[in-house]
Formats: structure tokens, sequence, C-alpha cells
């Protein structure tokens, strides 16, 4: 993810790809346009496939990713990397910036159209069950059926709050740590660690109107 | 006799081990919790329930086509041109310093009203001396029960989780024979941090001292040394 991709030739994608992130802040915040390139490349696309699971919609990340870029070029000194890792504090200005956008766009649950509820997918399940023959019931890593499980996951996920979908994909999408996880979405752990929790159990409750009532099986 | 009570509410530990699972499942928990998380798995059938649908999702949103946003057409030329537009950094046309705007107020304010709050000013640094500087002398120097402030005793630290099954007698014989207190703790994992003073040889010391809590296995489930600040 980290390797650049720059159009220059060979010779300069080497250099650059040699160049550490700190000391491609560092230029970058003495507004060197060829740092920036090289920034933006670097980090542009790992960026935006956050922001597009967090927006869904192409257009807002090219205009979340603009709002996120400007404010890397204005704030770039103030990254320190003895306070946490780059793309974590990039992540952080994504989220905000992300979240901004959505508030902007005026997103709502009524935006989304009832009818877009998936099948059920019981029948289909239980004719690969027998199929199969080797699926226990009751163990959610076994009775899940990956294609049907991740096409619920993707409807759950589109109706999760932004809060909620954001922390979800942050734990299990890109797996940072809670403490990440806190600097980048700016609250306290504690939160972080609730908000993860509550979350699940909506995920779950979300799941199990598609048949995968496994997951709805936890403690609340 | 006194007994002890507390309004603060106690946190759960089954609900403090069950937030963690999520950061067990996608492999992000530092040795100490992950020790504490298998501990707790052991016996709750429910968090093994919980783990198995942590790792259903981890392997879910691994093995997910992953969202991927190409830049449009021209974005980043696009964007060097908003930077273009940006107002000229805040720091090109600075507000005078307070030093020099207080010292503008005060030119032009009249004389008296200008003694009048240095007299005034003077008055209150006085005061706040007067007030200050008894306190300063009657600070006490021992500690009560409700001493908020952790002692600090040099030494090496130790992370220790002790057995639930070891008694407080148990426990406290252990300490006197490393000649360690305990300076820290319990987290809500049960992690207490241990200081061992190590006097001309720390280093012997700690390995001394974590040999015996080893050797405890019974009373003593985790020891390590922590890192030197």
């Amino acid at each position: 993810m980290d390797k650049p991709t720059v159009v220059a030739g060979p010779a300069t994608a080497a250099a650059d790809s040699a160049v550490s992130d700190f000391e491609l802040m560092r230029a970058v915040a003495s507004q060197d346009r060829n740092a920036f390139k090289t920034f933006y490349e670097r980090y542009a696309p790992r960026l935006g496939s956050y922001l597009l699971k967090l927006l869904k919609r192409p257009e807002r990340v090219d205009e979340a990713m603009n709002d996120v870029m400007l404010a890397v070029w204005q704030n770039a000194d103030r990254f320190d990397p003895a306070q946490g890792r780059l793309l974590t504090w990039l992540l952080g200005i994504a989220h905000h910036k992300g979240l901004k956008v959505l508030r902007q766009a005026g997103r709502s649950r009524a935006e989304i159209p009832f009818d877009t509820l998936p099948p059920p997918v019981v029948d289909e399940a239980e004719e690969r069950e027998d199929a199969s023959q080797a699926v226990a019931p009751h163990d959610p890593e076994r009775t899940v059926l990956g294609w049907e499980l991740g096409r619920a996951l993707t409807w759950a996920l589109d109706r999760l709050s932004p809060e909620h979908r954001a922390v979800i994909e942050l734990t299990f999408g890109e797996e940072r740590s809670y403490l990440e996880i806190a600097e980048i979405v700016g609250c306290p752990v504690n939160t972080v660690k609730t908000r993860v929790f509550h979350a699940r159990k909506r995920l779950a409750r979300l799941l199990a109107q598609c048949g995968h009532g496994d997951f709805a099986s936890a403690r609340e | 006799m006194t007994t002890l009570s507390t309004d603060v509410p106690t946190i759960d530990p089954h609900q403090a081990i069950e937030e963690l699972l999520p950061w067990y499942a996608n492999g992000a928990l530092n040795p100490a919790e992950r020790i504490a998380v298998e501990q707790h798995l052991e016996r709750c059938s429910a968090c093994r329930l919980e783990l198995a649908q942590c790792r259903v999702l981890v392997t879910q949103f691994h093995d997910r086509a992953e969202a991927a946003w190409q830049p449009p057409a021209g974005h980043f030329d696009r964007l060097l041109a908003d930077i273009d537009r940006l107002p000229p950094p805040v720091s090109a046309n600075p507000p005078p310093p307070l030093r020099q705007r207080l010292l503008g107020w005060l030119r032009i304010t009249p004389s008296p009203v200008r003694w009048t709050l240095a007299l005034e000013s003077l008055a209150v640094a006085a005061l706040l001396l007067i007030v200050a500087m008894p306190l300063q002398r009657t600070l006490p120097d021992y500690e009560t029960l409700s001493s908020d402030a952790e002692p600090t005793v040099a030494g090496t630290r130790l992370r220790t989780v002790f057995a639930e099954s070891a008694t407080i007698g148990e426990i406290q014989q252990l300490l006197h024979s490393i000649d360690a207190a305990i300076v820290a703790g319990p987290t809500t994992l049960g992690v207490y941090t241990l200081v061992v003073p190590g006097g001309d040889r720390p280093a012997e010391a700690r390995d001394r001292a974590v040999a015996i809590l080893r050797a405890h296995a019974q009373q003593v489930r985790l020891v390590e040394p922590l890192e030197p600040h």
C-alpha cells in the first residue's frame, strides 16, 4: 500500500519510494509541490479506500479527498512522528473530513430505500448445507456461507450510522488497535471500546435479518 | 470495624474482556491483555461465541473485494489549483503580540487609572503570596488512605498478574521475599505494577525477583519486567 506509483519513470519511482514519510512530510511542510505529488500518489489510494467505505459514493470521496489533501498541505508541519504513525494521523484527518462531507450532504436513513433489503438467503443457505454435509448448524465460523454473508455484511454496514461503520471498518477492515482508533476518531479509548461493542450488536441484529441469526445469539 | 463503601460503579470484568475481543481477533492486543483474554475464554462460553463471531468478521473483511477509489482524471491538478486559491497563511500578517497589545492599551489609558491598576495588581500579588506561603510550610509529609498522589519509588518495575486464588497473606509474603512494593494497579485486567529496589545491582535484583515470582506459579500468573521509562 505504501508503494508509490510515480509516473515519471522507474528511477524517480525508486527515489521517491526511498523517501521516508518524515522526510516527505517535511518537504510538504516547506510547500514542495513535487513532494506533495509523491505524497498524494503514496497515500491517496489508501485514504480513498477508507473514505469510500465511510461515504459509499465516489463523488463524495472526491470531495472529501480534496479537503484531506488541502488540510495536509496546510498542516504538514504539525505531523509529529513521536506521536504516532503517519497513516494513523492521515486516517484521523480523513475520518473527520469524511464525516463533515456526510453532514453537509445531509445523509439520512430516509435516503436508503427500504426495498434494498436483500432477499432472504435462508433457503440458499440450507441448500448449500445439504450439499456440503459438512456444516455445523451452530458454529458461526462454519455455518456462514462466504458470499452470502459477504453480501449481507455489505448491506448491514450500509445501515450502520457513520460513527458505528467507521469503528467497525477501522477494527476489522483496517485492523487498527483501539489506541489508534481513539486517535483517529478523536475520542477516549473507553468510548472506542463501547462504540465497537454496540456497533457489533447492531451489526448482529442486521445480519440476523438476513438469515445469519448466529450473529444475534450473543449477550446484549 | 469500618467498612469501606463507594458510589463509584465497579467495572464488570466480563464486559471489560468482552470489549477487547475484536482486538484479540485482529491481533492488536498487547501481551498482558492477550493473556487476560485467554484466561477468561477458558471459563466463559459466551465470550468464546463472541470471539468466533469476531473472527468471522475479520475473515470476511479480509477476504472481501477491497473497495478501490481511483483519483478522477485531473484530480491532482485541480487540487493544485485549489491550493493556489488558498488565502495566504495567517502567519504572513500575524496579530501583534500580547505584550504590544497591552502596552498599546495602557498608552491610551488615563494616568490615574494606570496607577490604580498597578496598585491593585501589587495588592493581589501580595495577597496570593501570603496565602501560598503557609501552605508550602504545612504540606504534610505523610500519606493517608485518601491521598491520591502516587509515591515515587525507585527501582525496577514489574508487571504482575496474581492468581485469583492467591490470598492477601500469600501476596504479602511474596512481596516481602523480594522486597517489592505495589505502586500501581490493579488495572481492569488485574495487572499490578511492582517496584523492586535494585540498589547497586538493579538487573540482578530484577532477575531474582522475576525468578522467585515465576517459581510461585500457584499465586502468580504473569510477571514481566517493564521497560525503563
